[in-house]
């Protein structure tokens, strides 16, 4: 069993979405999840590539383990961002996990193509949410072996 | 007849030629003038050798020399001629002389010198006679060469196509009246002329460059071109030829220009209102497609946060608070479950066109698996026919059976469901039946229960958006079929709906319960 003896780590994640309302109702979705976590937010892609390069402002921001991705955004959208944290040899290991209302076979099969780990729909039900942030939480918390930090 | 008289009346111009100058007629008296005259002239010879005869007889040779020279053929005069003034000099030396052989020399001497003149008249009156003739004959060449000319030209100017000629130098040699309206000049501005002095440019290389392909291929070259602009524009199908002379040599190019501007409009205009059909037709799916995506995440939110606000502060709120916010609530989850289905309706035809051979019974059973729990749950007796193998999409097939199967379990009334479905062959198709045994519908409605949202029942009694009738609709007419509703309330419904047959397709062989 991976991690099992270890205390529990706190499952680092950024949310990479433009709607303050669907921020914020993830946020309260992983808030409640059983598995510690801690949610950073991005509303644009600067942000969330600063972040993940931890340059600037976010220098001293942890690496996240997780990136959940909304593929719908003004501006520079989830797609390019994906592309470019896939195509980045320091930030290609973080799982990146879309997170988004479309279901379009178009966008699913993009999405895989350019490497995303996994790909979620937002259930419409907000019960069903809640269960799916604590069952992601738990899975990549808990179950799955991250990439190691340091290692080149 | 059928054919037009004027045809059959009107005369060759080689007819009217003969007819005047009556060529026919005259070699045929001629020839009986000069045996005549010949006949005569040995007639009198044996009369004058012969018999004995003063030499005075020989003037009767003026006779023969007549007819001959009525003959009007020179030929003919000098040959009658000729053999007279023979019989005159033999005659001296066969016959029996009646008087002194210096009176019968003088006798036949001013017979000889009679015929002389008579010939020599007569030559003359041949040789005018011949070139009046000659001057008749090409008069009426002149004519009739004329006349054919100005048929042609008028023939060649009334008709509405531009007709032109060009010699090897690209300079025009004839145009007709139509060419000249096309161009907007007058014969004498075009003749001698080349195509680059009268027509814009570019045109005008083209034109050039078209001769030149066809004196060089020696073949007859089509090909539309534009003529003019603006308001005036006009397109033009030119058919080009080579002229040839005599002996085969190309001295030239000769077109007919048809205006096909008319055909060439209304070919643009087909294809400009099928493209705009063809956009809006893009951009409604489109619009249907995303106004239904971007339209959920709001209700999303609504809804969500509806339920985030409950869970949290229900404890807060009396009564009526609490029904308020369940109406919200319902609200938006009506209205997520619309866009839901407009989306799926609106996806319909954005789902790949390929068709295949489906058996339709797969499809049909997977519907009815899918719907399982519902038919057992209702007790309904599905009945499955012979059902053929037919040219659709097998997903699109099993949404169709799954929707007119679900409604007929669902608008059952009380009784217990019997649904059965068969497909029968038709002339060009297969038609399926899906019958049951529900509440029905009211005549009036057999159209409108195929309209998108369209519901016939308060949702209370029967929940749904009304799209399910609205996606068979459109996955029928997607493969060319028809479906409508045969029905009479309290009586059970019938929907049937049309799909097209394999080319070579099997009969059914196969019928379940």
């Amino acid at each position: 069993m991976p991690r099992n003896d270890s205390p529990p780590r706190v499952l680092q994640i950024l949310l990479i979405d433009d709607n303050p309302a669907d921020i914020e109702l993830t946020r309260q979705c992983f808030l409640d999840s059983r598995t510690p976590n801690e949610v950073h937010c991005a509303m644009n892609a600067e942000v969330a590539l600063a972040f993940l390069k931890r340059v600037g402002q976010f220098a001293q921001s942890p690496r996240p383990d997780l990136v959940l991705l909304d593929l719908n955004m003004p501006g520079t959208d989830g797609r390019e961002i994906l592309a470019a944290i896939k195509c980045d040899p320091e930030l290609l290991t973080i799982p990146v996990v879309i997170l988004t209302t479309s279901d379009a076979d178009t966008d699913v099969d993009g999405a895989y193509r350019l490497r995303a780990n996994s790909y979620l729909r937002k259930p419409a039900d907000l019960n069903e949410f809640f269960a799916m942030a604590d069952l992601v939480c738990t899975y990549w918390g808990h179950f799955v072996v991250l990439p190691p930090v340091d290692v080149k | 007849m059928s054919r037009p008289a004027v045809l059959n009346s009107s005369p060759t111009p080689w007819e009217k030629l003969k007819q005047r100058t009556m060529l026919s007629r005259w070699p045929r008296l001629n020839r009986r003038f000069s045996w005549a005259s010949l006949l005569v002239a040995t007639a009198i010879f044996l009369v004058d050798g012969l018999l004995p005869a003063s030499g005075a007889i020989t003037m009767l040779y003026v006779l023969p020399t007549t007819l001959a020279l009525s003959s009007r053929r020179q030929e003919s005069l000098i040959q009658t001629g000729l053999i007279c003034s023979a019989f005159i000099v033999l005659g001296f030396f066969l016959g029996t002389p009646l008087v002194s052989a210096a009176d019968e020399l003088t006798q036949r001497g001013c017979a000889l010198v009679a015929l002389g003149l008579i010939s020599w008249v007569g030559w003359q009156l041949a040789e005018s006679v011949e070139a009046a003739q000659q001057l008749r004959v090409d008069s009426c060449l002149r004519q009739v060469a004329e006349e054919a000319a100005t048929f042609f030209r008028s023939m060649v100017d009334q008709v509405p196509i531009g007709v032109s000629r060009t010699d090897l130098s690209g300079r025009f040699v004839f145009v007709n009246e139509a060419f000249c309206r096309m161009f907007d000049a007058s014969v004498d501005d075009l003749l001698g002329r080349t195509a680059a002095e009268i027509v814009p440019m570019p045109l005008a290389e083209e034109t050039a460059a078209e001769e030149c392909r066809v004196v060089e291929a020696d073949e007859t070259l089509e090909r539309i071109e534009r003529v003019g602009g603006g308001d005036r524009e006009q397109f033009v199908k030119v058919i080009r030829a080579p002229v040839k002379d005599g002996l085969g040599q190309i001295i030239g190019v000769q077109s007919v220009w048809l205006n096909v501007t008319e055909l060439k409009r209304s070919e643009q205009s087909l294809e400009r209102h099928a493209q705009n059909l063809e956009r809006s037709n893009v951009g409604l799916q489109q619009f249907a497609y995303v106004a239904s995506h971007d339209l959920q995440e709001p209700l999303r939110a609504v809804s969500n946060y509806c339920q985030l606000f409950e869970k949290h502060y229900a404890h807060q709120l009396d009564e009526r608070g609490l029904r308020w916010l369940e109406f919200a609530v319902n609200g938006s989850q009506r209205m997520q479950t619309l866009v839901r289905d407009l989306l799926a309706y609106a996806r319909i035809d954005n789902k790949s066109r390929t068709w295949f051979t489906v058996d339709s019974r797969v499809p049909c059973l997977l519907a009815l698996e899918n719907l399982s729990t519902v038919i057992t749950e209702t007790h309904a007796k599905v009945t499955v026919g012979k059902l053929p193998v037919v040219w659709a999409d097998a997903v699109q097939l099993e949404a169709l059976f799954q929707n007119l199967v679900s409604n007929a379990v669902k608008f059952r009334g009380d009784r217990t469901p019997q649904i059965s479905i068969t497909a029968e062959k038709k002339e060009d198709c297969w038609q399926f039946a899906v019958r049951d045994n529900g509440i029905g519908i009211k005549p009036e409605f057999h159209d409108r229960v195929f309209e998108i949202f369209k519901r016939l029942q308060t949702s209370d009694k029967y929940d749904g958006t009304g799209i399910g009738l609205a996606i068979c609709k459109r996955i029928v007419e997607r493969f060319s079929g028809t479906i409508w509703v045969e029905s009479q309330p309290e009586s059970g419904s019938t929907f049937y709906f049309t799909l097209p047959r394999t080319p070579d397709c099997p009969e059914p062989d196969h019928a379940s319960q």
